[in-house]
């Protein structure tokens, strides 16, 4: 158990010394939340209010909370796994004495918590004090802090499995990029869910990626959920967390034995 | 003559091997292609979904908005295709493979640039040509050969905007040893400038415009084919707002590579 | 009556270092420090070099040669102190002192890494505007010397480590210029690749009259290039002069090889022990294993007389065959730093 702690550690302490790192990601969201601040008040202006049954408020506190989820699960474990490959240093992660997904999870959650102090925290202050949107309430922050953590380890073995898949194709460039497009819209943080089409909605109900964003994100920002509700989300994310976990288990049996260790 | 065909023919002589090398890579080119037309293409959708619930966003047209969106990627596409070295410029320097460049009698940055060449980008490219000659069909714009050569200039001075903005972003590895967080934080600027300005309140329309001029890449320039009528001087001001800050960035960079140490045996 | 074609006199370089913490607060503290400290890196250094001439500068790491060799390059501005080569001040006019020098990285080629070994050489040609002739004549001269032509369609990224070193070194002559600066070109060579690499830069030398300065861990390349070595250490030059001078004053050192019937490796320290204990000198008599399982001794002649050792070493244990050298540079080198240079 130690030694996993020990990751988690050296992880956040490697993160901190690019200071500069921090900052502009800081800097960059904040931005962001900006943008979307003007752009969806300019397509609220004239519209009496609600569309698709949010407000701007909601509108406004889902998306900028969105991106926000997003900075802080931002670890980089597709690119890392995909950078020890092509450099040969991947070894050296895979005769240690543990668990590689385990081993990758720790890293990813060191930085998590580097994302969690240097991003999350200065733009949940934006978000609270500035714009003072008023719509989280103190019981939905609790009852969602178990969410976010299933939407984390959500994210991670999405992010894992693309890491794997570096094991076949060395580079992943267009394969990430392709994947965090994908897992932002249709999780609802590009764009809140009720704003799509019926089909489309439908269909996004049977994928993973709703489960790392709209759910925690509903969640945080009604006003009363039902215990049925919460438990059914809470299945949902489970069930996902579940099947993800054991497709990686089965995918890491199949691409270790294909790793051919670059360098001479 | 022989000396300013010079750099041309450098340029197209090493970037022809480049490509030649690279497409033995299909699958690489293929996959990658895939995931720029996803990220650009999400663009569009999202601006599909939303005029899904509204028809006009601070007055401007669906379709106006695909024309601005489709011009953005234009003038972005050729940062990507020419610079896209630049994004390897903080692994170069903090491994200190950046010091090859100091040894031929080239313009660095020139020696720098083109090592790289992004065929991806045409990818981009194609992409943002259907799409805005969809949206100038749809918005029934009929383009005239001055007209034609009107864009060119001012696709010209976008892309150079963005170029700019990108080279100073990147210099700053020079100093502080990383650049991806800045050029990432400048790139999504650049993603951006496909929104009228009009959404923003007096003081970021002042910043967008003069301080980090996002403003010159898609919207001003735009408004010359959408909204004739409504251009105003600023738009004329572009090329030179191009060429200024390609010239400043250039001097960033100059400034990097001086001071640049290069520590570490 | 050669020319001086490098003339360095009084050459300083110090850096501010930013000061680095220990630890999770220090890691903090660290963010916001602006903590810094002064290295010396080259500290009032002065030599000359001729033309045609191959010297070799040893040190070991964060000695200083690569600033030297950075500040010689024009890459590095010196913090003060004068430097010219080939009539050129190298910080300040970069590109017109360029056109000129040639410089090869052991661990990173200059080549284009993509695309096949001739074509980075005729983009080479583009680059320095090299005459046509010149070229061809250059590149038979390196086909003489090895199968260039065999390389010419591979891509720089496919070859071997060998094989690209032989493409850098050649590729550096190709604008035939006036100094070339080699920077641990033999690193993570087998010995038959590093010799062929010697000759190699040898016979170019020979031919074109090249001035080149070699920087080097390896003791054996620097004996083999170079006439004349300068040593680096803590940013100072502590010898500059003829290496084979240099290796006789360390003349009366002999190092004596045996090969033992049984030996396990633990008793190297009670043979360095009794060694010690039976012929005591002014430092101790170095004992070691060597890779090939050979025992060396570095014994100073002047001190104790090689024969009683042999001696005694032949009667307390089984010898299989015996070896007699010169002292090699390495142990000179090591010999330099633990201060038995007069």
């Amino acid at each position: 158990m130690k030694k996993y702690l020990m990751i988690i550690r050296n992880s956040f302490m490697s993160s901190i010394i690019y200071r500069f790192h921090f900052f502009y990601t800081s800097l960059s969201n904040v931005f962001y939340i900006i943008m979307i601040y003007f752009l969806w008040r300019a397509i609220y202006k004239g519209s009496g209010g609600s569309i698709n049954g949010m407000t701007f408020n909601q509108t406004f506190i889902y998306l900028a909370l969105a991106i926000s989820i997003f900075c802080l699960f931002k670890t980089w474990t597709d690119w890392g796994m995909s950078y020890e490959i092509i450099n040969g240093i991947i070894v050296i992660n895979l005769i240690k004495p543990m668990d590689f997904q385990l081993l990758e999870m720790c890293n990813a959650i060191g930085f998590v918590f580097y994302n969690f102090i240097t991003v999350t925290l200065p733009a949940l202050f934006i978000i609270i004090f500035i714009f003072q949107p008023g719509v989280i309430t103190v019981r939905s922050l609790i009852l969602s802090l178990l969410p976010i953590v299933l939407a984390f380890f959500i994210s991670f073995n999405i992010d894992y499995i693309i890491g794997l898949t570096s094991f076949y194709t060395e580079s992943i460039w267009g394969i990430s990029i392709a994947k965090d497009t994908i897992v932002l819209l249709l999780s609802g943080a590009l764009i809140p869910i009720n704003f799509f089409p019926e089909i489309l909605r439908k269909i996004v109900g049977f994928l993973p990626f709703q489960a790392i964003y709209h759910i925690p994100l509903t969640i945080l920002i009604s006003k009363d959920m039902s215990i049925y509700e919460y438990l059914k989300f809470l299945g949902i994310q489970l069930s996902w967390a579940i099947a993800l976990f054991a497709l990686n288990r089965f995918y890491y049996s199949r691409a270790i034995k294909v790793v051919t260790v670059n360098g001479g | 003559m022989k000396r300013f065909l010079y750099y041309p023919r450098l340029y197209t002589l090493i970037v022809s091997q480049y490509i030649k090398a690279r497409m033995q890579y299909r699958a690489d080119f293929f996959i990658s292609s895939i995931g720029i037309l996803l990220e650009s293409g999400a663009g569009f959708f999202s601006l599909w979904v939303i005029f899904h619930s509204i028809s006009k966003l601070v007055g401007w047209s669906y379709n106006e908005l695909i024309f601005i969106y489709a011009f953005s990627l234009l003038a972005i596409t050729p940062s990507q295709l020419f610079f896209d070295n630049i994004w390897h410029l903080s692994s170069h320097i903090r491994q200190g493979t950046f010091i090859k460049y100091y040894f031929r009698p080239l313009n660095m940055m020139f020696y720098y640039m083109s090592e790289v060449f992004d065929i991806k980008g045409f990818t981009k490219l194609a992409l943002g040509i259907a799409a805005f000659i969809y949206a100038s069909f749809k918005l029934g714009i009929t383009w005239t050969f001055p007209k034609f050569i009107l864009l060119l200039t001012l696709l010209f001075s976008s892309s150079s905007i963005m170029i700019s903005l990108m080279i100073m972003a990147a210099s700053t590895c020079f100093w502080t040893g990383e650049a991806s967080s800045v050029l990432i934080f400048v790139f999504k600027f650049g993603e951006y400038s496909r929104y009228p300005l009009t959404i923003f309140n007096s003081f970021f329309k002042l910043l967008f415009t003069y301080i980090i001029p996002i403003g010159f890449v898609a919207f001003y320039p735009s408004k010359f084919f959408l909204r004739p009528m409504e251009t105003n001087i600023l738009a004329y001001l572009s090329p030179v707002a191009g060429i200024l800050l390609f010239v400043l960035a250039y001097l960033v960079w100059k400034k990097g590579v001086n001071s640049w140490t290069g520590t570490g045996s | 009556m050669t020319m001086n074609i490098v003339k360095i006199e009084s050459l300083s370089k110090h850096f501010k270092i930013l000061k680095r913490s220990e630890g999770f607060i220090g890691a903090f503290k660290d963010l916001f420090s602006r903590d810094y400290k002064i290295i010396k890196a080259v500290d009032n250094i002065s030599f000359k070099v001729q033309e045609g001439e191959i010297i070799g500068f040893l040190g070991p790491n964060g000695a200083g040669k690569s600033t030297t060799i950075k500040m010689m390059s024009g890459v590095l501005e010196p913090t003060s102190g004068s430097i010219f080569i080939n009539g050129y001040i190298p910080y300040k006019d970069r590109k017109k002192y360029v056109k000129n020098i040639g410089v090869v990285f052991g661990q990173r080629t200059q080549l284009w890494w993509e695309i096949p070994v001739i074509e980075s050489f005729k983009i080479l040609k583009e680059i320095y505007k090299i005459e046509p002739h010149i070229y061809n004549e250059n590149m038979k001269l390196f086909n003489e010397l090895f199968d260039l032509k065999a390389l010419y369609p591979i891509p720089v990224r496919k070859l071997s480590l060998g094989q690209r070193m032989l493409c850098d070194i050649v590729a550096s002559f190709l604008h035939n210029p006036k100094i070339i600066f080699f920077d641990e070109p033999t690193i993570g060579l087998d010995v038959s690749v590093k010799n062929k690499l010697q000759i190699l830069i040898k016979d170019l030398n020979k031919v074109k009259k090249t001035t080149i300065i070699l920087t080097s861990h390896d003791t054996g390349s620097v004996e083999a290039l170079c006439r004349r070595l300068i040593l680096i250490d803590k940013g100072s030059i502590i010898y500059d002069g003829d290496i084979l001078k240099f290796n006789r004053i360390f003349g009366a050192y002999r190092t004596l090889k045996v090969e033992l019937e049984q030996f396990e490796g633990s008793s190297i320290e009670v043979l360095s022990k009794t060694i010690g204990e039976k012929f005591p000198c002014k430092l101790p008599i170095p004992v070691r294993k060597d890779d090939d399982g050979w025992i060396s001794l570095t014994i100073n002649q002047d001190e104790v007389k090689l024969q009683d050792v042999l001696n005694y070493i032949m009667k307390e244990y089984p010898i299989k065959d015996l070896k007699i050298e010169e002292i090699e540079t390495e142990d000179v080198v090591r010999k330099v730093y633990e201060g038995e240079l007069v």
